[in-house]
């Protein structure tokens, strides 16, 4: 009986798994019109040329056209993105980027593949690390006219920003240091403390910002939400977290950088004094 | 996209015949089972079109009386964007063109201010920003959280000092359109 009993459980487990990723499918592709992945990482040697697959879903009952477009871009040293017109940045690889289909037909109820292929110019760096943004833009249709007589009509359109990085096969140190830590006032007027943080690897680096308070007398801890955050070799971010209003005393602040792909840990601490 | 659901739910259905016949298969001789599964998790960023009003959606301000002019007006749309993410995102928004347009005869795109409206329908998080829109690329809401189905509520607003200003007042009677495109991207 109690291997009888044991071939069940299995049998159930498999069951259960078995739903679960179905389940799991299904409301992943439920959602309208999807972008997938959201950031393509290329790395090869000059002269080689790399192709890899976007897929464009719709689970609407309406047809979809995406145009494509480029944009160089960096980061501001809060982390938001700055756009300029491709080729503007010293490191765009914009002009290397291009696509198998200029304007995208996104059926109803369909999905369309989209060929990204990179090619790796002659003269690029072996060293330096480059990138674009693409975008997917919905193209207006006949439906989306304003209907206003006398007036200001807005015709509402969406699209995506796909992330196009290119790393040299060389660059593989992935390494964010804590640089400062410090409290600060924000714009709201409310406390804050800043970290500052800065990439002395020499690849793109995704990490996770955690910040804790402990307070030296009490021993009472205060764990504040995490930040993720994505950064550019030799970029400089400043990450805030604020501060409950409601505490004061001595308190011991500690910072721990979770990098993606490593376990590499930096951790920082400060005193502070609310 | 639902053929997409089908065939791979049928898949995994075929999958999972495959597995348990080998399961029971492997059972018969050692009365034990095991399988690997395997979840591989796509990096996907989604906008739900028939619920979001921006996707082929259309604002409207009326100026038809004296009234009209001489006061704020305000449009809004709890629905504006719902987006499913598996990353932090960022909204951006930004027009297509320099002016709203008539035939010949233009309104600035300045006059407009999209507002983020953080209670209400709204279930996106982040920081959210006003902007006075221009063909510029403008945050309208960073470092949004994962998630599914992130509702975003705008209002729409055009103030009393740009409707009773000649950017607005005094121009020839008709509509005056131009395209507004918000972009969705990973963090």
């Amino acid at each position: 009986m109690g291997t009888l009993y044991k071939k069940q459980y299995n049998m159930r487990t498999l069951f259960l798994l078995l739903s679960l990723m179905v389940s799991l499918v299904i409301d992943v592709t439920s959602q309208g019109l999807s972008m997938s992945p959201t950031r393509l990482f290329f790395s090869g040697n000059p002269g080689e040329t790399i192709t890899q697959t976007v897929r464009l879903g719709n689970s609407s009952d309406k047809e979809y056209n995406l145009s494509v477009s480029y944009k160089d871009w960096e980061r501001d040293h809060n982390g938001n993105k700055i756009y300029t017109e491709p080729g503007t940045r010293e490191k765009s690889n914009a002009s290397w980027v291009s696509t198998d289909q200029n304007t995208i037909r996104v059926p109803a109820n369909g999905q369309k593949e989209v060929q990204v292929t990179m090619q790796i110019p002659e003269y690029a760096s072996v060293s330096t690390e480059t990138n674009s943004m693409m975008f997917f833009t919905q193209l207006p249709q006949q439906s989306d006219r304003t209907s206003t007589s006398t007036g200001i009509g807005i015709v509402t359109l969406f699209e995506f920003g796909l992330h196009v990085y290119y790393t040299p096969p060389a660059n593989t140190l992935k390494s964010l240091e804590i640089t400062n830590i410090e409290e600060v006032q924000g714009e709201d007027q409310n406390r804050k403390v800043a970290i500052t943080i800065f990439n002395d690897g020499n690849t793109f680096a995704d990490a996770t910002v955690e910040f804790e308070l402990t307070n030296t007398d009490s021993g009472e801890e205060i764990k504040l939400k995490p930040q993720t955050i994505s950064m550019f070799p030799e970029a400089e971010q400043v990450v805030q977290f604020s501060i409950p209003q409601n505490i004061s005393g001595d308190f011991l602040g500690v910072t721990i950088i979770k990098m993606s792909g490593t376990n590499d840990l930096r951790v920082g601490e400060k005193n502070f004094k609310f | 996209m639902k053929k997409q659901n089908i065939i791979a739910v049928l898949t995994l259905f075929v999958f999972g015949l495959g597995t348990m016949v080998s399961a029971q298969n492997l059972s018969a001789q050692n009365n034990t089972a095991t399988t690997t599964v395997n979840i591989t998790v796509a990096d996907v960023i989604a906008i739900d079109q028939t619920s979001s009003a921006a996707a082929g959606g259309i604002v409207n301000f009326n100026y038809s009386s004296a009234e009209d002019y001489n006061s704020d007006q305000t449009v809004n749309v709890p629905t504006s964007l719902v987006v499913t993410s598996t990353n932090t995102f960022d909204i951006k928004v930004k027009a297509d063109g320099a002016n709203f347009v008539n035939g010949t005869n233009n309104i600035p795109v300045d006059v407009l201010t999209i507002k983020p409206v953080m209670t209400g329908t709204t279930t996106m998080t982040g920081n959210p920003s006003n902007v006075v829109l221009s063909t510029t690329d403008q945050t309208l809401v960073s470092g949004a959280e994962l998630g599914s189905n992130r509702v975003l509520e705008l209002d729409y607003f055009i103030p009393k000092a740009k409707s009773s200003s000649p950017a607005i007042l005094g121009k020839p009677a008709g509509t005056y359109t131009q395209t507004v495109t918000y972009t969705a991207t990973a963090n």
